[in-house]
């Protein structure tokens, strides 16, 4: 049992935008969503079966770019309190092995762009 | 050992200046809903409070892994830097580096070897204390996990 929640979304239709707050993680059930620079430009694609979003679980995090459907999407989505009492309820010390993906994501994408 | 300036650290003098020991004190309630830290710096903060994680320290020239060995526990820095050093490239990482969760988690062995430059102060971070919860998650926590480290592992 999970507080996800199914939503769709049509494509070319976004799900968040860049400087929006952070409130929501999402997995991508079905389809394909692209990432979208402020100044409109698609960087990035997300395929079906990977989650996006993550910025949600950091305590009010701000989108750091735009999220749209490429094409028809389904996802599962839950709220970023809703997240971390999920994970609290299982483990607490799953909430601090989330937090250090997350940093250890942060520090990856730093050293690819950066050496 | 490298003189170089760490590719990844989060600013802690940021930090000290903003006053922000912990995310839900006054001051980092203000910083967060201003916009003011970023997301590693958010992270940073609450990784650094958490009760769960042991601290320990190591001199200068520590080896903490050597590539083609296999994590027994990742490890967060919180101060001092530490020579990242794999097939192509040499680097520093500073304050807030995760070294070998992602990999740890999925018993992948280390692509690089990692040595103290300076002395560190460090939490460990022991996966294997989840290790019978993973399996038991609802499907979607797991398919999020699974795609963090995946970005994580992917060169």
């Amino acid at each position: 049992m999970s507080d996800f929640k199914t939503e769709t979304f049509e494509a070319g239709q976004f799900i968040c935008k860049v400087g929006d707050q952070a409130k929501h993680l999402y997995f991508l059930q079905q389809g394909t969503v692209e990432l979208v620079s402020a100044s409109g430009d698609a960087f990035a694609v997300i395929p079906e079966g990977q989650s996006f979003g993550e910025a949600a679980f950091l305590n009010g995090g701000i989108r750091a770019a735009s999220i749209r459907a490429k094409t028809d999407v389904v996802c599962k989505v839950i709220g970023n309190d809703q997240a971390r009492d999920l994970l609290t309820s299982y483990s607490p010390y799953l909430v601090v092995i989330m937090e250090g993906l997350l940093l250890q994501q942060a520090m990856a994408n730093v050293i690819k762009f950066n050496t | 050992m490298s003189s170089n300036l760490p590719v990844f650290a989060v600013d802690k003098d940021k930090l000290s200046k903003l006053s922000v020991n912990f995310l839900n004190s006054q001051e980092g309630v203000q910083a967060i809903q201003s916009g003011q830290l970023k997301g590693e710096e958010r992270l940073y903060v609450s990784m650094l409070n958490t009760p769960l994680l042991n601290a320990t320290m190591f001199l200068a020239h520590k080896v903490l892994i050597r590539a083609g060995e296999q994590f027994e526990q990742g490890f967060f820095i919180v101060n001092g830097e530490v020579e990242i050093t794999d097939q192509n490239r040499t680097f520093t990482v500073g304050p807030g580096a995760v070294l070998g969760l992602s990999e740890g988690m999925v018993g992948l062995p280390s692509r690089y070897t990692a040595v103290a430059s300076t002395s560190i102060q460090l939490k460990i971070i022991d996966f294997h204390t989840v290790d019978s919860i993973i399996n038991v998650l609802p499907a979607e926590v797991r398919a999020i996990l699974a795609t963090i480290i995946k970005r994580n592992l992917t060169p």
